[in-house]
């Protein structure tokens, strides 16, 4: 009976693991509140998509701003990628979750774009929330004197501004999506098409220019 | 040059506190649903209606069976009530089957006949015994004057 009981163990049996495949995963439950949302959208509920619009502008703002350095160019083009979305919701099948699918027409809009206006752009600075003041990496790269500081966070922002735009439109997608918005390599393959591996390989490069171009950030 | 990733993720991530100017998302929405109601007041009708009919035949396939079938039930129907009931009509058998009518050759049967028109039929030796009177030939007879007029006789004869 020892025997008997020991037997699947000894087979390499592992019951953490198999009760997991076995027991049924939470669904995250942002993803089943977009599901839903995306659900009502499709049955014609446009109040439905207008709750996912105020619910991922910021965060798709964010991904196209750090992409064109330009606040006019984003605001554009956030009306473009959600105009998109609407017109192709009913084709979505959710075999990604809504927010990789979103973020993956931003990208491809913005990178688009982006080859289309070429090399001249004008760069606007954005605003920064108070939550930088805590920043500890901010605070260890300015001075104490807070009018100082905020002369310097203009020129910390504008010298690593400068940096990303120096970067090529695949590279600058993966450091915005991994770094920026702190996404995973899983996810950021599966939003660019593109293998994990690649992911990775871009981002070492990207990270070695940014280095070059920043090194004198970082010097005291 | 030591490559140092930490150290420039960390400042990369400063770009998580950058936010467009107050009152930007506020307004967003507003704007986007009067930019979306001008575009589908410009946009012509066909437009509109090939985004319906591609969304609608892409969501569900089920629609797609569904009405691909109806579609070849209808043509089906249609087909089936053009094509006349019992096989062809008699009138196309008619048509098809109805010889030619024979020519019937007619000779004037005296001087007189070119004046008051009395003709009598020909038999041609070697055409051969004329079929006798065919219902289905009611087609005119053909009238093939052989014999000289009477005006082109000589009036005498050696």
């Amino acid at each position: 009976m020892t025997a008997a009981f020991a037997a699947p163990f000894s087979a390499g049996f592992n019951p953490a693991w198999d009760s997991a495949k076995v027991r049924p995963r939470m669904e995250d439950p942002s993803r089943a509140e977009d599901n839903d949302l995306v659900a009502r959208t499709q049955a014609g509920d446009a109040t439905a998509f207008d709750r996912l619009v105020v619910k991922y502008s910021p965060r798709i703002y964010a991904v196209v701003y750090n992409m064109t350095a330009n606040h006019e160019d984003t605001s554009d083009l956030l009306q473009d990628i959600f105009a998109r979305a609407f017109r192709a919701i009913k084709g979505f099948r959710g075999k990604s979750s809504f927010s990789t699918w979103l973020h993956s027409i931003a990208i491809n809009f913005t990178i688009n774009f982006l080859r289309k206006r070429g090399r001249r752009h004008t760069v606007s600075l954005n605003d920064v929330d108070a939550g930088i003041e805590r920043d500890e990496e901010f605070i260890e790269m300015t001075s104490p004197d807070t009018p100082r500081r905020a002369h310097e966070l203009r020129e910390i922002q504008m010298r690593i501004t400068d940096a990303m735009m120096k970067l090529s439109e695949d590279h600058r997608a993966v450091v915005t999506l991994h770094d920026v918005q702190g996404l995973s390599h899983p996810e950021i393959s599966k939003i660019l098409g593109i293998s994990e591996g690649t992911v990775r390989s871009r981002l070492f490069y990207a990270h070695q220019k940014l280095q070059k171009y920043l090194n004198d950030l970082r010097e005291p | 040059m030591k490559h140092d990733p930490d150290s420039i993720q960390k400042m990369l991530r400063l770009k998580r506190h950058e936010r467009p100017p107050e009152g930007f998302f506020e307004d967003f929405l507003s704007e986007f649903q009067v930019r979306q109601r001008n575009v589908l007041l410009r946009e012509p009708l066909w437009r509109i209606a090939l985004d319906r009919i591609g969304a609608f035949f892409t969501t569900d396939r089920r629609a797609q069976w569904a009405y691909g079938t109806a579609t070849i039930a209808v043509v089906a129907v249609a087909g089936y009530s053009v094509l006349p009931a019992g096989g062809p009509s008699p009138t196309t058998e008619r048509v098809v089957s109805a010889p030619t009518p024979a020519a019937e050759t007619f000779v004037a049967t005296g001087p007189s006949a070119l004046v008051s028109g009395e003709f009598a039929p020909l038999s041609v030796p070697g055409a051969g015994p004329q079929p006798p009177g065919d219902p289905s030939a009611d087609a005119r007879p053909h009238y093939v004057i052989d014999a000289r007029p009477v005006s082109y006789a000589p009036p005498y004869r050696f």
